[in-house]
């Protein structure tokens, strides 16, 4: 157990270095001269000069990858351009407002997707099924960014229950306060937006994994005991029914970073998300690069705990190296 | 139970022939040049008014036109996108399932890295460094695109390589890359069709949120994601700038996605079935 445990920690570091090694990669293999980019477009030769310097893109690119990974290796995600400020400090300041999104929106997520797995798991009816595939393929379909749009248009503008967009209210803002309430106001669309978008294709998958346990001999040993068809449904089937969802939580993760990035965007809500594109506008490429290799670093993270969590909880599911007897 | 969903099939086909009709001839239907400015009087006019019936923007330009010719943008990047990630999907897949282990191992490990990232952010990180336009954002969202394809195609390579119409193939002294083309291609077909309609969805979104943010094709080309930037600033006096170009995407990517449910359902009998229990 021990051993293979360090087996996978050890795997989880050489993944981790290849992800920093192509986040680096696609940001200086990307065709053209940075600086074109990066540099204001009346700088003079010499302050482009100077500039390029100072971004150490005059070094050979080996160079620039080892200086660039040990000091991610330090913590150092470098200095953004814009401000000055390290873009550690910028991350950490940003990642609780994006978890605190994420993590509501997955609520979210799980408080639609699973009473509806279940509910169409049990009833079977071929038109439930139907509508919500087609409630499905309708918010896949949606543009999430304008769907938002239109959110902030209905609650915000026309009906005003809402914040059209922000964290925290100005008028707490200028007393430097933080009331919980007021945020969960801000929270409410961006949150239930990106919950919702995400929701209907879970309880798909939720309703195909509950009717492959239902067809099961231990709900078969359950039934023939006598059991209401409730308590086989809820508390057998769905037991091991969610044991595979265990995995979709870390699959789940590139989507909600992904989801994320718009919804802040659109939102004005100040996490990562919107670090990353306020980034992409300032052409401040250490801030974006560190955003991605760090976004890359946590799918990785997630997928490896998810995995960690099953082995756990499924006593079928062994860590590598370690066939069940 | 045994028939196929066709209709599912039928609509996303209609759907989507509908909308390349509309970027194919856009200049003949368009009742104003998509980018003609209007004089004070004919801006911001509401739905029901301006040449198209559908109103105009702050510029005066004819919403319906713009609508019309935003097609072109959206379809063009779409299925240029597309057709690049089929090219490198297939072409990595192809190389993974046939070619030797560790080729194998070293492609995979690549495909499976790059899933890792977010595809936004990826697609972010290089259309930053790299000058904005319609082109940039084929080749981005081609290039963040493909691993899925690329993984799907290795494991339908792998079933096939030990079949005996690829043993004879190679027996015969086939090169690799005929085999490919010629014996592989052929089956995977089906299959790489569904991929791409399925593609064709994302990429369209991907595009309409970069040119929401400024990032995709620049003026005078017209992105439905750029006008629904624009409409932004009057989304309370004339909400139907943002919300019109919003459902013709929707329009075009649910016509692409109930396409590629379709085809999927019909190529592959076992997904159908797996939703009867």
């Amino acid at each position: 157990m021990a051993r293979a445990f360090l087996r996978r920690l050890l795997h989880t570091a050489l993944l981790i270095l290849a992800l920093l090694t192509t986040a680096f990669a696609v940001a200086h293999l990307a065709p053209g001269d940075p600086l074109d980019r990066l540099a204001p477009t009346d700088l003079d030769a010499a302050g482009r000069e100077a500039l390029r310097g100072r971004l150490g893109l005059d070094r050979p690119l080996p160079e620039q990858y080892a200086r660039w990974l040990g000091g991610v290796l330090h913590g150092d995600l470098g200095r953004s351009l814009e401000n000055h400020r390290p873009v550690a400090d910028l991350l950490v300041e940003a990642l609780p407002r994006t978890l605190l999104l994420a993590g509501t929106a997955y609520a979210v997520h799980w408080l639609l997707a699973l009473p509806l797995g279940v509910l169409l798991a049990a009833r079977r009816g071929a038109w439930a099924v139907r509508l919500l595939d087609g409630v499905g393929l309708m918010l896949y379909s949606l543009p999430m960014f304008w769907l938002g749009l239109m959110g902030i248009l209905i609650f915000a503008r026309l009906l005003g229950w809402l914040p059209a967009g922000g964290m925290i209210s100005p008028a707490a803002v200028l007393e430097g306060r933080t009331p919980p309430l007021d945020v969960l106001r801000h929270l409410i669309l961006p949150a239930g937006l990106l919950g919702l978008a995400t929701a209907a294709g879970s309880a798909r998958y939720l309703r195909t994994s509950l009717l492959e346990a239902l067809g099961s001999d231990y709900v078969l040993a359950a039934r023939a005991r006598g059991l209401s068809e409730r308590a086989v449904l809820w508390r057998h089937a769905l037991r091991n029914a969610l044991l595979p969802l265990v995995t979709l939580v870390g699959l789940d993760l590139p989507a909600l970073l992904g989801g994320s990035v718009v919804v802040e965007t659109v939102f004005a809500w100040p996490g990562v998300g919107r670090l990353a594109v306020d980034a992409v506008f300032a052409r401040d490429y250490p801030v974006v690069l560190a955003v991605t290799a760090c976004s890359g670093v946590a799918v990785v993270l997630g997928n490896q705990l998810a995995d960690l969590i099953y082995g756990r909880v499924d006593p079928r599911v062994r860590l590598d190296g370690e066939r069940p007897r | 139970m045994n028939r196929p969903r066709l209709h599912v099939l039928h609509l996303g086909a209609a759907m989507l022939a509908a909308a390349v009709l509309a970027a194919l001839a856009a200049d003949l239907l368009s009742p104003a040049a998509p980018n003609a400015l209007g004089d004070a009087a004919s801006r911001l006019l509401p739905l029901g008014q301006g040449a198209g019936g559908l109103g105009t923007d702050v510029l005066g330009r004819d919403v319906l036109s713009r609508l019309l010719h935003g097609a072109r943008t959206s379809l063009l990047v779409g299925l240029g996108s597309v057709a690049l990630t089929l090219l490198l999907g297939g072409a990595v897949g192809l190389a993974a399932g046939l070619g030797p282990r560790w080729l194998d191992r070293l492609l995979m490990g690549f495909t499976d890295l790059l899933l890792a990232f977010p595809r936004l952010l990826l697609a972010l990180l290089i259309v930053m460094l790299s000058e904005p336009s319609r082109l940039t954002v084929i080749l981005v969202i081609g290039a963040t695109g493909w691993m899925g394809t690329a993984r799907l195609l290795r494991a339908e390579a792998l079933g096939l390589r030990e079949r005996e119409f690829v043993l004879a193939a190679r027996g015969l002294g086939l090169g690799p890359v005929r085999l490919a083309l010629r014996h592989i291609l052929p089956h995977v077909a089906p299959l790489l069709l569904t991929a791409a309609a399925l593609r064709l969805g994302n990429a369209i979104l991907l595009e309409a949120f970069l040119s929401y943010l400024g990032l995709g094709a620049q003026e005078p080309l017209v992105s439905w994601g750029a006008m629904i930037e624009h409409g932004r600033r009057h989304l309370l006096d004339a909400w139907w700038l943002s919300a019109l170009p919003g459902l013709a995407i929707t329009w075009t990517v649910l016509a692409a996605n109930l396409l590629g449910d379709g085809l999927r359902d019909r190529w592959d009998p076992r997904a159908a079935g797996k939703e009867a229990p």
